[in-house]
């Protein structure tokens, strides 16, 4: 048995999963795609029932990563019955998705989910009313307090029925659809859906696109807006039957402030300035612990251990490697999601989209891409997994490259580490600033030369709520988790490899090979280069080598501020680290990873060299 | 003759961005007007002058914010006299496009919102209307009031919306021609947020011109 959970965003889908299948949960690749699924499993009956918690979308239709994402799982057909979560305080918003949901003739069940919330907004529906309109089981549950959610897989394995509710469409669009469907081998809502445009079989597009022209002649509206049209109006109907309304919608005070150019703007760079801070206080001191202890723990019983050489270096490899992710994930991904996990929940992140989305016009995105880049400065992994939610190719591309410059956690600590506390801390704040310019000229020349239409934003604004601790903490370590599984395996590969590489002398030969450039153009001595390289692994770890190369931790004595200063700004717009050159293959693919390392890596030598320019002639 | 070659460079630019397709350059741009090069250059540099249409500096040619509005008010005209022709006078689909793509650049906005009442009131070929739902209002008319223009805390409904290519997630939110939103909150540039079936929706200052509304 195989049970899926479809869902609007934010009514409650992945607690209802999380509280179903505990913390166990699998995340895995979805077979045969390269896309990240909640997968879990739940003992009913003796049986084993999987779940799949599928990403919130408004419409099964639709070019959204998302939306193509549940298309794809649903057609599919893996799935032996559909769990529709609707908001019962947005019933008529909701039944949308249901309705198409109910064209795929998937048996399903309808969850009437925050229903305690519907009750104090004085919103009462009569759920047996609605059972015996739509012709399937529903089931009404709060997830919060636990309510009705045990009922849910029985009730789905054995009460889901394909619904008998049927959207009734403008006579142009029916007469439509069944001269496709009579056509061409296909079912409804492929007909439909090519009536607006969308599809795969060029030839059925075609002969939609001639019949949807007349349909559009005729009503003077796209096809488009007629099915949303008659879809909406379906649900009304039925909403009206069911739903007595409450009180009308009262505007929250709290909102006003946070919707404001003033005092919301102010707000907005407050808190993410204070989880910054936060962020940064607290991973540097847990980072320096946990990085000592693996080195006592595990580096010094290897080197006490009396391996083989090469066996030593593999073992070394793997254990650096193992430190790598941990120095990143624990310390600074781990606090930072759980912050932005509580934005989230409290649906602050959507305001801050609103209030932002001007300035991200002017760099080729929208207001949504604020979140990935506030998540860049935590982490470039875990903004590169969140820039799957934009909603154009496009706008995807032009934040990988902006995510990727924006200065992690790792970056900023090399920038004090090493700048401030060997130079200067103007030199490190102007460093800072100097970044946060090349992202901002990067966005306003990619957004002059990107191919594609820029998308404006429509957004909805998650309704303010006091987010719960627990389910903070569980999105947080969810998100950490996939961390792990994308990063953990590529870093002890790359690790290794680097290893085997320094274990040949091939990295002394480079050394040895780089050392005219690196001394005439960029001015600085080939061991940082090999410092650089080992940046690649972890970003913290050029400092870190470099000290070793050097053979002192006082800079100063071996290096011109000028050659430290170049050292830090070269080691900042440098390729950025292997986890997110992973991550960003899965999210935009080869093409763009290559150009970005490219693009960086120009900026690096580029910016060095400068440096070294100015200062000589100077 | 140069201001309607000028209405029909943004008319087809307009078709062009509809389509989802990157801008043309010259060539293409006479390629689909069905003109030569020669005739459209003095259209082009007059529209650049005034700022109607942007030149890029790798030869594509884009339309600006202000040309954008004016191609909008173009395609209507050639939407109500097409359909005035089609719909009323009965004449074949592609005719009536041809006499309306004559006649668009010459009729005055009055004449056109007149003409567009006078089809509406009259319904397509007096066939009932099934109910709000199935036949918006709005066949054609020129857009008076666009979202954007809407102070905070009033009532609209939606009449029309300029579909780019890029509003399925606007349908879906709810904001469909029929549907009645509320302005919530305006920032300056003009981003707002509207509620519309009990849920609060952002959109962007060019979402919201492009959606046309009526005062309720």
């Amino acid at each position: 048995m195989h049970l899926a959970l479809l869902g609007n965003p934010n009514v409650g889908k992945s607690l209802i999963f999380n509280s179903l299948t505990g913390l166990g949960a699998l995340v895995s690749n979805y077979p045969g795609t390269t896309v990240v699924l909640s997968q879990g499993s739940v003992c009913y009956q003796h049986e084993m029932v999987t779940l799949t918690d599928l990403p919130g979308v408004y419409s099964l239709e639709g070019r959204s990563g998302e939306e193509e994402i549940v298309r794809q799982f649903l057609t599919r057909g893996d799935a032996d019955a559909l769990i529709c979560v609707l908001d019962a305080t947005h019933l008529e918003r909701n039944l949308y998705l249901f309705l198409q949901a109910t064209e795929l003739a998937v048996p399903v069940v309808l969850v009437l989910n925050m229903i305690d919330e519907a009750e104090r907004a004085g919103i009462s529906i009569d759920t047996d009313l609605l059972r015996s309109l739509l012709g399937v089981p529903v089931i009404a549950t709060s997830a919060r307090d636990g309510r009705n959610i045990a009922a849910i897989v029985p009730v789905a394995c054995s009460d889901a029925r394909t619904s008998y509710i049927m959207v009734h469409y403008d006579t142009h669009i029916e007469a439509a659809v069944a001269a496709l469907t009579g056509i061409y081998p296909i079912v409804r809502p492929t007909a439909i859906r090519a009536l607006q445009g969308e599809g795969e079989d060029p030839e059925l597009l075609d002969s939609a696109a001639s019949l949807a022209k007349e349909i559009e002649g005729a009503h003077f509206m796209t096809t488009a807006q007629i099915v949303a049209a008659n879809r909406h109006h379906c649900a009304r109907t039925i909403t009206s039957q069911v739903e007595r309304k409450g009180s009308p919608h009262k505007d929250v005070r709290v909102d006003a402030l946070f919707t404001t150019a003033f005092p919301g703007i102010p707000i907005l760079i407050g808190i993410l300035g204070g989880i910054l801070l936060a962020v940064f206080l607290i991973g540097t001191a847990i980072e320096r612990v946990l990085v000592g202890a693996m080195s006592v723990l595990l580096l010094d019983p290897i080197s006490s251990l009396d391996l083989p050489p090469l066996l030593h270096q593999v073992a070394v490899s793997i254990v650096l490697a193992i430190q790598a992710g941990f120095g990143i994930a624990l310390p600074f991904i781990l606090p930072f999601f759980i912050f932005v996990s509580f934005l989230e929940d409290s649906g602050y992140l959507t305001r801050a989209a609103f209030l932002t989305d001007r300035a991200m016009h002017r760099l080729g995105l929208h207001g949504q891409a604020i979140i990935p880049l506030v998540l860049g400065l935590g982490c470039n992994v875990p903004a590169l997994m969140s820039i799957g939610t934009l909603p154009s190719r496009r706008e995807r591309v032009i934040a990988s490259f902006l995510v990727t410059l924006v200065p992690c956690s790792a970056r900023t600590v090399i920038i004090a580490g090493v700048l401030a506390a060997f130079v200067g801390i103007i030199p490190a704040l102007v460093t800072y600033l100097l970044v946060l310019i090349v992202v901002v000229l990067t966005g306003l020349f990619l957004s002059r030369v990107a191919r594609g239409v820029q998308f404006g934003l429509i957004l909805e604004m998650a309704p303010l709520r006091w987010p719960d601790p627990r389910d903070a903490l569980t999105k947080a370590w969810m998100r950490v988790r996939e961390f792990f599984i994308i990063a953990m395996p590529l870093l002890i590969a790359s690790s290794i490899v680097l290893g085997l590489l320094h274990y040949l002398g091939l990295i002394k030969a480079f050394q040895d090979l780089i050392a005219p450039f690196s001394t005439v153009v960029l001015g600085i001595p080939p061991y940082a280069i090999t410092a650089l390289i080992f940046g690649i692994l972890r970003k913290e770890m050029a400092p870190e080598t470099l000290f070793i190369l050097a053979g002192t931790p006082d800079l100063a004595a071996v290096m011109t501020p000028v050659q430290i200063t170049t050292f830090a700004v070269m080691s900042v717009l440098f390729i950025p680290c292997i986890s997110t050159l992973a991550v960003l293959v899965r999210q935009s693919g080869l093409k763009v990873t290559l150009l970005v390392s490219f693009y960086t890596l120009t900026l690096g030598v580029l910016a060095g060299a400068a440096i070294h320019l100015i200062t000589t002639l100077i | 003759m140069e201001t309607s070659c000028g209405e029909d460079i943004l008319e087809v630019l307009l078709c062009n961005e509809y389509e989802g397709r990157s801008p043309p350059d010259r060539g293409q741009l006479a390629h689909l007007l069905g003109k030569e090069l020669e005739e459209i250059t003095g259209s082009l540099v007059e529209l650049s002058g005034s700022g109607a249409v942007t030149l890029h500096s790798d030869g594509t040619i884009a339309l600006s914010m202000s040309g954008r509005t004016d191609a909008r008010r173009v395609v209507q005209r050639h939407r109500v006299l097409q359909r005035f022709f089609y719909e009323m006078l009965g004449m074949a689909p592609d005719k009536a496009s041809r006499e309306a793509c004559i006649l668009e650049h010459n009729i005055s906005d009055e004449a056109i919102t007149r003409l567009g009442n006078y089809i509406q009131g009259a319904g397509p070929r007096g066939k009932e209307r099934p109910g709000a739902y199935h036949n918006p209002p709005l066949p054609g008319t020129p857009c008076r009031t666009p979202l954007l223009t809407c102070e905070v805390g009033v009532t609209v409904r939606v009449a029309g919306i300029f579909d780019m290519g890029n509003i399925h997630r606007l349908l879906d939110l709810g904001i469909v021609p029929g549907e009645e939103v509320v302005i919530r909150r305006k920032l300056g540039n003009g981003a707002m947020v509207v509620e519309v079936k009990g849920c609060e929706v952002a959109i962007s200052p060019g979402v919201a011109d492009s959606i046309c509304v009526e005062k309720t």
